[in-house]
Parts: structure tokens; C-alpha cells; sequence
């Protein structure tokens, strides 16, 4: 049998750095899988794709009201630039949007408890 | 070989079994990551919609009070319908629209990339497996009755449009 110049202690040191590591890397791969186990990805293209068609469809002179709190979520934030809509949903950070391609203005306002999209 | 080297070959060693196995952790981290990215990752597919919304738009913009005039439309214009219309993000689109009168095609006019209509064919024969779902372009067609002008002269005719929608490339 082999004789270990290791006492118990430096085992157990080694073991706990072995866990902890372990341990870090899980959690990395965890708070990058749970974004999308939540489904907010999910609620923000739902609710930029039917923005983009609701714009898309709109005759000149017509507005949408967009509540803050609807069945989507939570939208804390909502821009329109360079021809996309973007869409933030309980605190998302990223967006790529969705592009629409309607020929008339296409404005956003944020009007405390909903954003109103007007197009003119 | 000595006590101490032989210690610090031990101690290397050990930094290599450590290394290996923390490879081995990040490797079937990733492996769960994948399968969890490729099991959640949801697209909503809105294009048949898109393309209907586009043929009506491209109507509303050639015939606006059910009047065509082919005679405005100049000959560069022939193959950018789109840009004629001032649709923007064009480049996921293809359009075809026929003009038709007594049943003869006098004007065609289009934009965009027609190997969407060769992509479509291939999902229509069925010869695409079911993986290969989110290529197949967004599709409408419509007919829409018009007076066409062309030469100067007004006729009855009937203006045919087809749209196809492409995906965006991160969607």
C-alpha cells in the first residue's frame, strides 16, 4: 500500500477548493440558463412581433395604447428607432427588435402607466 | 530522487488531476447549457402574417382608389416595386405582381429576391424534413380587380400580387 505524505487537513483543503470551484462554474451556467427558462425571451418577442404588426397594419391617423402591466409582463421599457421596435420585459436589458415596414412615421410615447404609438 | 522532489512531483501531479477534472466540469457545463438553450429557444413565426400585411400595403399603394396607372410607373422602377411603395426593411421580402388584362399578363413587376419562390417550391413538394420548418418563407397571394391605365388607354384588369417573407437571420 502506497504511504499518502498528506495529512487529513491538506485533503480536506483540497477537496473544498475542488467544491467550491465546481460549485462556481455550475452557478455561471445556471444564471445564463435561467433567463431563458423563465420565459421572458419568450414575452418580449411575443410582444414586439404584435407591435411590429399592429404598425405595420395602422392606417395614417391611428394610435395604441400599450399598458406598462398586461399579460406579457411587465414592459419597463419600449423604444422605436431605425425602423424596429424594442421591447424590455421585468427588467431585461437586451433587444434586438423586430424591424417593421410600414411607409408612414411611426412615433412612441411614454405616458406613465402605458407607452402610446402613434402613426402618422 | 530526493524527499522534496519527490513531493513536488506529487504536488504537480495533483495540479494536473485538479485541472483535468475541473475541464471535465466545465465540459458537462456546457453540455447542459446547450441542451437547455437548444430545449427553450422559441421563435414565433409571424411571416404569413407579414406577407399578408405587405400585399395589401403593395394594393394600396399601385391602386389606391382601384385606378393603376402603369403609365407613372417608370421602367427603373419595374423591378423596385418596393422602393416605388417606400416599404423599408425590404430585405427580407420578395414581391411578384402581375398585371393581367382579359386574362393576359402586360406588366410584371417585382422586387427583392426571387430564390425565395424556388425555397417555397421545395417545402410545397414536400421535400424539406421537418428541421428545416424555419427556412420556409412566410407566403400570400392575392388577386385584386383594377382599372388599368397603360398607353393611355383604361381597361378592366385584375392585379395579382405574391409575398414572400424571409426570416430575419438572429430571429
Amino acid at each position: 500500500m502506497k504511504k499518502t505524505n498528506k495529512n487529513k487537513g491538506e485533503i480536506f483543503y483540497e477537496v473544498i477548493i475542488q467544491i467550491i470551484i465546481v460549485a462556481l462554474i455550475f452557478a455561471l451556467f445556471f444564471i445564463g440558463t435561467v433567463d431563458k427558462a423563465s420565459s421572458r425571451g419568450v414575452k418580449q418577442q411575443v410582444l414586439e412581433k404584435e407591435l411590429a404588426l399592429l404598425v405595420d397594419s395602422a392606417s395614417p391617423g391611428m394610435d395604441f395604447s400599450v399598458k406598462k402591466l398586461n399579460l406579457n409582463g411587465q414592459i419597463t421599457n419600449m423604444q422605436i428607432s431605425k425602423g424596429r421596435v424594442f421591447a424590455y420585459v421585468d427588467n431585461q436589458q437586451v433587444s434586438s427588435g423586430y424591424p417593421f415596414f410600414t411607409k408612414n412615421l411611426v412615433g412612441i410615447k411614454d405616458n406613465g402607466d402605458s407607452y402610446l404609438i402613434t402613426v402618422r | 530522487m530526493n524527499i522534496f522532489s519527490r513531493q513536488k512531483a506529487g504536488a504537480t501531479g495533483e495540479g494536473v488531476i485538479m485541472m483535468y477534472r475541473i475541464v471535465l466540469v466545465i465540459l458537462i457545463a456546457i453540455t447542459i447549457f446547450g441542451v437547455s438553450a437548444i430545449f427553450y429557444n422559441y421563435s414565433i413565426d409571424v411571416r404569413h402574417s407579414e406577407a399578408e400585411i405587405l400585399t395589401k400595403q403593395v394594393e394600396t399603394c399601385l391602386s389606391p382608389s382601384g385606378t393603376l396607372n402603369l403609365d407613372n410607373i417608370q421602367k427603373d422602377s419595374e423591378k423596385k416595386i418596393l422602393d416605388y411603395c417606400e416599404v423599408k426593411n425590404i430585405e427580407r421580402f420578395y414581391v411578384n405582381v402581375s398585371v393581367l388584362v382579359s386574362g393576359k399578363v402586360i406588366k410584371n413587376l417585382e422586387a427583392g429576391d426571387s430564390g425565395q419562390t424556388w425555397v417555397k417550391a421545395i417545402f410545397d413538394n414536400n421535400q424539406a424534413g421537418p428541421s428545416l420548418v424555419q427556412y420556409e418563407p412566410g407566403y400570400y397571394k392575392a388577386q385584386y380587380n383594377s382599372v388599368v391605365s397603360f398607353n393611355g388607354q383604361k381597361m378592366d384588369g385584375v392585379i395579382l400580387i405574391e409575398s414572400y417573407v424571409n426570416a430575419e437571420v438572429n430571429s
